[in-house]
């Protein structure tokens, strides 16, 4: 399974992927700093399952969402942040798109299972 | 002796508290019953008299400060400071009074919550994620100049300060304050080798 | 022996603990990382009413249900978990716990959670109550006093700046509490940026130290004071204020001042212009006679104390009134105006001159050391006033008679001073005019000394030096004599006949008006009865009357016995009263006029048109005829504005009924013209000079004669 890390904490990038490959060692993973940046990814890549931090400065991460989604509408998503208010779920459920899950930080094998379990 | 981070431990760090405050400003929200923001847009590591200086500028001559000690592995305080009327404002939004006088003793009180809650999601957020034993002490709230805040027992000359610039998003207005955390002098070289331990595990 | 050897460390320790559990006035309560209830002290029992013994031991959300998933129950599992200590503050937290207080007032808490750990390194965590209840209390007053306060504070300044004056308000110590928009904008002031400051800060300095002091008075008197002063706006303008200011007090104390300042800087403009009016002549803006004693008296004051001269100067200018007459009064005051500023060429600037009549000036020198310097003074006067004018493309020449009086040695005083000088003019003028004369004692006193004046004619009536002359009136649609004008006059042994203008004023101050004048309409009204007596047609006497005479007492009594005594009809008597007289004071004239009406007189307007009609007085007074003055008369045929103002004043006598009369009527054309504007009577030389009671007689026999009447009037 190949799996699109966005996040711009390399820290947070460094967590998941760690977390990752503990629970699925033969996953591939890839990096993106930015909502532009995974944009930015040859489309022939075409990752299973994409993470994503809401919370990114510059481009707007839901707006990133929604153009990850039409890029590659057959990844699945699910959403990592450290700002789980309500007002911030509601706007990812008004998004339109399937979420796999919406992850709080910080990330542990607990909270990833939440991904998994719902691949 | 200076010791400073690398780029990606500076990062670390950065996303350590950020994810520290999601957490605090969620639960400030369900206070406030409003959307709260809180965010580290940036982190320096100082020595004490650069962090002096540099909050004497930006946070003016009066400010209001939550502190708590953090004792274990490495001893550190932390800070919460923001100049005295971005903490009435932060306060009175909250508690929702526009009380046009001094800060109160009853709003010092809620003012010192609101720190706790950041200070203790900080404090929280980076055991959880370093690891390690440590104790806490309760959070105390002062007003005053920026050196009579900073003062702390024991000689600080020349220590390492991480200071952390903090943005406090409540009700459409942007409040910007700091926390600095003040590592005891021989504390740094313990606090890196933790860092450096946790991101080996990676 | 002590209690630790009694009782033993730990018990000591033991007992010391549950006494200190039971006495702690704050809550308490420990519970372990299962969240079970350790340690419940005796404040929480009384608070909750849980005894110890149901609370130890059991979950503490069992004992307090309400408060899973709250605030208090997420810090709790973080201190148990984490190790974090919080803190729940009043403000933010609404009775987390359900404690009470008194019967059933749920208690205000300040919560503390702190995690520890136990002997055997197992987290637990102590919970701390505190009653902050009566402290919230307290708060909950002082922030609303303080939204009061702010409330009182908008409505305060709500009411500063619906002030349209400049308002402010300062404390004790001079500094400025509040300022309202009027003010910032005449000072320039953010209102916001006022508090504060003091005077210094705000005004220029001697504007500061005027306004320290009326504070100053304030606060010590604690009394209002109100002054007007001239301020300096802040775009340099000066403005004259009426300004306020009070003393705030609050018992007997004086917590503050308030003040108000008026924008007066019209009234002021009148103020001025009316003490401009009281002390300059207007035409030419010389100080007036009042003003000329004022400055004359300093000046001879100083002079007295430098013992130097003053010289005083009286300008007369010659045959004016025939300049007047030619050129017309719009022109006389031009040159007037002119004459001023030549005289102002031949003085300096601390010498005074004033206009004193209307061509008449008087110019005061001095620091005269020596009398031979007038002369030089006295010809420079002469040349420069004499030196041909042009008046509206016109040259005209006039010239001045000059007469000097000098102090001390003419007079000590200004009336004595202007007096002679006066005297000294006179004979300028009758030594051929166009000169000066310098006083000398002994001058002819051909003003007519008013002393000797009064002593002669004191005993003129005695000495049958007064007679009465008669002027006829004639009707101009029928051409008969209606009526006859008595004129005083005055045969002095020493100075020949003198017209009654020259002696009435001296009549009028000594008194003598009272007895001379009854004289005359006694004398009138029995030469009326004569003239009837000897058969001649009937007409009415006309005498004049002062205003004096008018403010008798009992004059109409006393008028009342002199025509019966005289045996005339009162309706013959015809009493004439200037214009002038009869609008002063109209209100009460009015009732007079009425008294006098109603015995029967005919009452007449004298001089109309010379004094300030108001034609609604006019209107209300009881009188038969109006009198035309004779110098609307006199140029009738030459000045298109006397013409005009002449059939005027005769429709308006027409439209309210009266009879009305030209004076001065001298040539054929006046008399074409009134009889063409319907004018119903006229007097003048044209039909008969004043003639003697005899002569009179005669002319009242053989009337006008017709013929030469139809030939004048058509």
């Amino acid at each position: 399974m190949k799996v699109l890390i966005v996040d711009d904490s390399a820290l947070s990038r460094m967590m998941i992927k760690s977390l990752i490959l503990e629970k699925q060692p033969e996953c591939e993973t890839i990096e993106a700093a930015s909502g532009d940046e995974a944009l930015g990814i040859d489309i022939k890549e075409q990752p299973d399952l994409i993470t994503i931090d809401i919370n990114m400065p510059g481009m707007n991460s839901f707006d990133a969402a929604v153009q990850l989604h039409e890029k590659w509408p057959s990844a699945k998503m699910a959403v990592i942040t450290a700002n789980i208010q309500n007002s911030v779920r509601q706007k990812i459920q008004s998004l339109g798109i399937m979420f796999l899950a919406v992850v709080e930080k910080p990330v542990t094998a607990e909270r990833m299972n939440k991904i998994f379990n719902a691949l | 002796m200076s010791i400073s981070l690398t780029e990606f431990e500076k990062d670390a760090l950065t996303e350590i508290f950020n994810i520290g405050m999601g957490r605090a400003a969620h639960s400030l929200s369900q206070m406030a019953n409003d959307e709260i923001t809180l965010a580290v847009p940036s982190l320096a590591v100082v020595t004490y008299e650069e962090a002096v200086s540099i909050l004497t500028k930006t946070a003016g001559d009066r400010v209001c400060s939550v502190t708590q000690r953090l004792l274990g592995e490495f001893n550190a305080d932390a800070i919460l400071i923001f100049p005295e009327n971005n903490s009435l404002s932060i306060v009175r939004l909250m508690v929702g009074d526009a009380y046009p006088g001094d800060l109160t003793e009853m709003e010092e009180e809620a003012l010192t919550e609101i720190g706790n809650i950041i200070l203790n999601a900080c404090f929280g957020t980076l055991i959880n994620i370093i690891g390690g034993d440590f104790d806490i002490s309760l959070p105390s709230a002062r007003t005053g100049a920026c050196e009579h805040i900073l003062e702390i027992e024991g000689n600080k000359s020349g220590e390492i300060v991480m200071l952390l610039y903090i943005d406090f998003i409540l009700k459409n207005r942007t409040i910007y304050g700091h926390v600095a955390i003040l590592l005891e002098g021989d504390s740094m070289p313990n606090f890196i080798l933790k860092i450096q331990e946790f991101l080996a595990t990676l | 022996m002590d209690m630790a050897e009694l009782i033993g460390p730990a018990e000591l320790k033991v007992s010391l603990a549950t006494n200190i559990l039971k006495v702690l006035p704050v809550g308490l309560m420990v519970v372990d990382d299962q969240q079970t209830i350790l340690v419940w002290n005796q404040w929480m029992e009384n608070a909750s009413g849980i005894r110890e013994v149901h609370a130890v031991g059991k979950q503490f959300t069992s004992l307090f249900p309400d408060i899973q998933y709250g605030r208090l129950h997420t810090a709790l599992l973080n201190a148990l978990e984490n190790g974090c200590p919080s803190v729940l503050s009043n403000a933010l937290n609404n009775g987390p716990l359900p404690l009470f207080y008194g019967v059933k007032n749920l208690m205000e808490q300040s919560i503390h959670i702190v995690p520890f750990k136990n002997h055997a390194g197992e987290r637990c965590a102590l919970i701390q109550v505190m009653d902050v209840s009566s402290a919230r209390k307290r708060e909950d007053t002082i922030r609303k006093q303080a939204r009061v306060l702010d409330e009182i504070q908008q409505q305060q300044n709500a009411l500063l700046h619906s002030i349209p004056d400049i308002a402010w308000l300062k404390d004790v110590e001079g500094r400025y509490l509040a300022v309202n928009d009027k003010f910032s904008t005449v000072y320039g002031i953010d209102p916001a940026e006022i508090s504060g400051k003091k005077n210094s800060d705000i005004y220029p300095e001697v504007m500061a130290e005027q306004h320290e002091i009326t504070d100053r008075m304030v606060l010590d008197t604690a009394a209002e004071k109100r002054y007007d002063e001239s301020i300096v706006t802040s775009d340099g303008k000066t403005m004259w204020v009426e300004t306020v200011k009070v003393p705030i007090m609050k018992g007997d104390q004086i917590i503050g001042i308030a003040g108000v300042s008026r924008d007066i800087t019209e009234r002021k403009a009148s103020e001025e212009r009316i003490h401009f009016l009281a002390h300059y002549d207007v035409l030419t803006e010389l100080p007036n006679r009042f003003m000329l004693f004022e400055k004359l008296g300093k000046l001879l004051a100083v002079a007295r104390l430098e013992e130097t001269q003053v010289a005083v100067f009286f300008v007369d200018l010659d045959r004016f009134k025939f300049i007047n007459d030619t050129l017309g009064h719009t022109a006389g005051d031009t040159l007037l105006q002119m004459v001023a500023e030549r005289l102002k060429e031949c003085s300096r600037e601390v010498d005074i001159i004033a206009r004193v009549g209307g061509d008449e000036f008087v110019i005061a020198l001095s620091g005269i050391r020596d009398i031979k310097d007038t002369t030089a003074i006295a010809r420079k006067i002469l040349a420069v006033v004499g030196r041909p004018y042009n008046i509206h493309g016109e040259t005209v020449h006039v010239t001045p008679s000059l007469g000097i009086s000098f102090y001390p040695k003419d007079g000590l005083d200004t009336a004595a001073l202007i007096k002679n000088a006066d005297r000294a003019m006179y004979q300028a003028k009758k030594a051929g005019r166009n000169g000066y004369e310098f006083f000398r004692e002994g001058m002819d006193a051909i003003t007519l000394d008013q002393f000797s004046l009064e002593n002669s004619l004191r005993g003129a009536l005695e000495r049958e030096e007064l007679e009465l002359l008669y002027q006829s009136k004639v009707d101009l649609k029928t051409g008969d004599i209606v009526g006859a004008e008595a004129q005083l006059r005055w045969n002095h042994p020493k100075l020949g006949l003198i017209m009654p203008d020259r002696f009435i004023g001296i009549l009028e101050e000594s008194g003598l008006i009272g007895p001379i004048g009854e004289w005359v309409i006694a004398t009138a009204c029995a030469q009326n009865r004569k003239w009837q007596d000897q058969g001649l047609p009937q007409i009415s006497v006309a005498v004049n009357l002062s205003a004096i005479q008018l403010k008798q007492k009992h004059f109409v009594e006393r008028l009342a016995r002199v025509i019966d005594e005289a045996g005339l009809e009162a309706c013959l008597l015809d009493l004439e009263i200037t214009e002038s007289v009869i609008m002063h004071n109209a209100e009460s004239t009015i009732t007079l006029l009425q008294d006098l009406k109603d015995l029967g007189v005919k009452l007449s307007v004298d001089d109309f048109g010379t004094g300030y009609s108001s034609l609604s007085y006019l209107k209300r007074f009881p009188i038969d005829s109006l009198k035309i003055d004779q110098s609307f008369v006199r140029d009738l045929n030459s000045n298109t504005n006397d013409a005009a103002i002449t059939s005027t004043i005769i429709a308006i006598a027409k439209q309210l009924n009266l009879t009305v009369i030209a004076e001065g009527v001298e040539t054929i054309d006046q008399l074409r013209f009134l009889h063409s504007n319907e004018c119903d009577q006229i007097q003048g030389f044209y039909f008969s000079k004043p003639l003697s009671a005899d002569d009179f007689a005669e002319h009242l026999k053989n009337g006008i004669s017709r013929k030469s009447f139809q030939a004048a009037v058509h």
